[in-house]
């Protein structure tokens, strides 16, 4: 009857012991009689102490680092069945900036991204990388977003950041979505190149020791310089972009950094945005939320995790555009009314 | 766990995704008593669940999954410690038991401080225990394993785990006397 020996293998106390289930039963069976309260008592220590296991702290980036490199494993070839979604004509607003890869001896006018970035101290200095083969996702601090492809870094001032305007150093290629804030415009310094935006989405390829930049818009207004314009500060200070000088939707500009000249600004050609995101049209008629997500997926190579079966056959209709990431992903949200979450992996809307 | 383990057999990612979020400190923790070396420990967890992945239309979905990605990672450990069996069970230490005390919910019937001293003995006599009797121990009682799924982890037969817990069993009551 209740031998310490007989509770120490019963799955039910054990059960009870450690998650406190079943707990009317035991409760009252140890009410019941002082031995077997006795004999419970000790099984109960002796429970405890078996499950007993020594604290291995396990951090969150751990996982996440392990899950990289699971993830890289495991990657599967693109195949073609997705194409089709961004062979879709975009009316999206962007811009691309192209630096060139020809190289020639350097001048004095050549800025590097080191140089920018030696403004900023270095303890207050935020720089995000994209080594990887894959385009990463970065979010800004007011949420502007940018996808940064193979060998390409971001980096801003963690003080200074969208206190006047929103200032950033880049380097390499990366598609922006800047969110609309007329009162604090968005600057990127890329090399000898400044570029001015109010809030729209753009690409900036700008691989280091390359001999050309090009500013390709795909919608919005950008307006460029140089860091030698006369205008500069002027450009940097005002709160507009100047009128007649800036380039909008399918137009692009070109510096070549041996002469510090711009090229005219001319209408871009179709083949010069090659990646997903550039020239994907986010724009929807009652598409089902699968497949607006998966799209989201594709374009900006984030994994968003939701729960597939509850929302099969759900349709929405959202006009989405140069919204940066985490806004289209909350307007989405809104309207099916669910939350989403950030995770260091995924994204997920609950 | 059942419906997500089915949908990772079909190949749904963010099941694969949720099923190590789930487990991943889970293994991590069992694992490192094997090495106590993190990477390794890392490494074996990644190569586990990329062949999970690559092999997942072989695996069964009426499976535990939590057993299936135990006896896994615990061959895997095995294998790279070159077939040695390296469970080392560490050590517990007075925080490891402090967090045991009964809680303030059946205070009433306990005395606290008698308590106290039994599982600080209990303690002791846990960490003289052999590595297999702690392994056992922590399948059973601390991951929940049934007696024939410790064993299946463990490599033994179903009679060896219970004579080893057994065993373990009496070792501690006798400190309770």
């Amino acid at each position: 009857m209740y031998s310490v020996e007989e509770l120490v293998w019963n799955d039910s106390f054990i059960n009870w012991v450690r998650y406190n289930k079943n707990s009317d039963f035991w409760e009252s069976l140890r009410a019941s009689d002082p031995a077997v309260e006795e004999n419970i008592r000790k099984a109960a220590l002796i429970v405890k102490a078996a499950a007993a296991t020594p604290e291995i702290p396990v951090e969150e980036s751990e996982a996440a680092e392990v899950w990289n490199r699971i993830r890289r494993d495991t990657a599967e070839p693109e195949t073609g069945n997705r194409k089709w979604h961004w062979a879709v004509a975009s009316v999206a607003a962007a811009f691309l900036v192209f630096l060139g890869i020809y190289n020639y001896g350097k001048t004095d006018t050549r800025v590097s991204y080191e140089n920018l970035i030696s403004e900023v101290a270095s303890s207050d200095y935020k720089e995000i990388r994209n080594d990887g083969p894959d385009p990463v996702s970065v979010s800004l601090p007011d949420r502007s977003s940018v996808v940064l492809y193979q060998g390409s870094k971001i980096g801003y001032s963690l003080s200074g950041y969208n206190r006047e305007k929103r200032e950033v150093y880049f380097s390499g290629e990366g598609f922006f979505e800047v969110s609309k804030n007329p009162q604090k415009p968005f600057f990127v310094y890329s090399n000898e190149l400044i570029t001015k935006v109010l809030g729209t989405s753009f690409t900036i390829k700008a691989p280091e020791n390359s001999e050309k930049i090009e500013v390709i818009v795909k919608s919005g207004k950008v307006e460029v310089i140089t860091r030698k314009d006369p205008r500069k500060k002027k450009v940097l200070e005002s709160k507009e972009l100047e009128e007649g000088n800036y380039l909008v939707e399918n137009q692009k500009i070109d510096l070549e950094r041996a002469t510090m000249k711009l090229s005219p600004i001319v209408k871009r050609e179709l083949t010069e945005l090659n990646h997903a995101v550039q020239q994907m049209k986010f724009d929807f008629d009652e598409e089902p939320v699968t497949r607006i997500i998966a799209d989201l997926e594709l374009a900006y190579n984030v994994r968003i995790s939701y729960d597939k079966v509850k929302w099969q056959g759900t349709k929405l209709t959202a006009h989405l555009s140069d919204e940066p990431l985490y806004d289209k992903i909350e307007m989405i949200c809104k309207a099916i009314e669910a939350e989403y979450e950030v995770r260091p992996d995924k994204i997920v809307i609950k | 766990m059942t419906r997500l383990w089915r949908s990772f057999i079909a190949g749904d990612e963010d099941a694969f995704s949720e099923i190590y979020e789930a487990f991943f400190k889970i293994l991590y923790r069992y694992g490192y008593h094997f090495a106590a070396d993190h990477s390794l420990v890392k490494d074996a967890i990644q190569e586990l669940f990329t062949d999970l992945w690559r092999l997942r239309s072989n695996l069964s979905d009426t499976t535990s999954v939590k057993f299936y990605l135990f006896r896994s990672l615990r061959r895997r450990l095995h294998t790279l410690a070159g077939g040695e069996d390296v469970y080392q069970a560490l050590p517990l230490s007075e925080n490891d038991l402090r967090g045991l005390q009964t809680d303030s919910r059946e205070q009433y019937l306990i005395d606290k401080e008698t308590e106290e001293i039994h599982l600080k003995q209990l303690g002791e006599g846990i960490n003289k225990l052999t590595t297999r009797q702690r392994e056992a121990l922590r399948l059973k009682y601390y991951e929940g394993f049934t007696l024939s799924e410790a064993a299946s982890i463990m490599n033994m037969n179903e009679q060896s785990v219970r004579n080893l817990i057994q065993r373990a069993i009496i070792s501690l009551r006798s400190l309770l006397s």
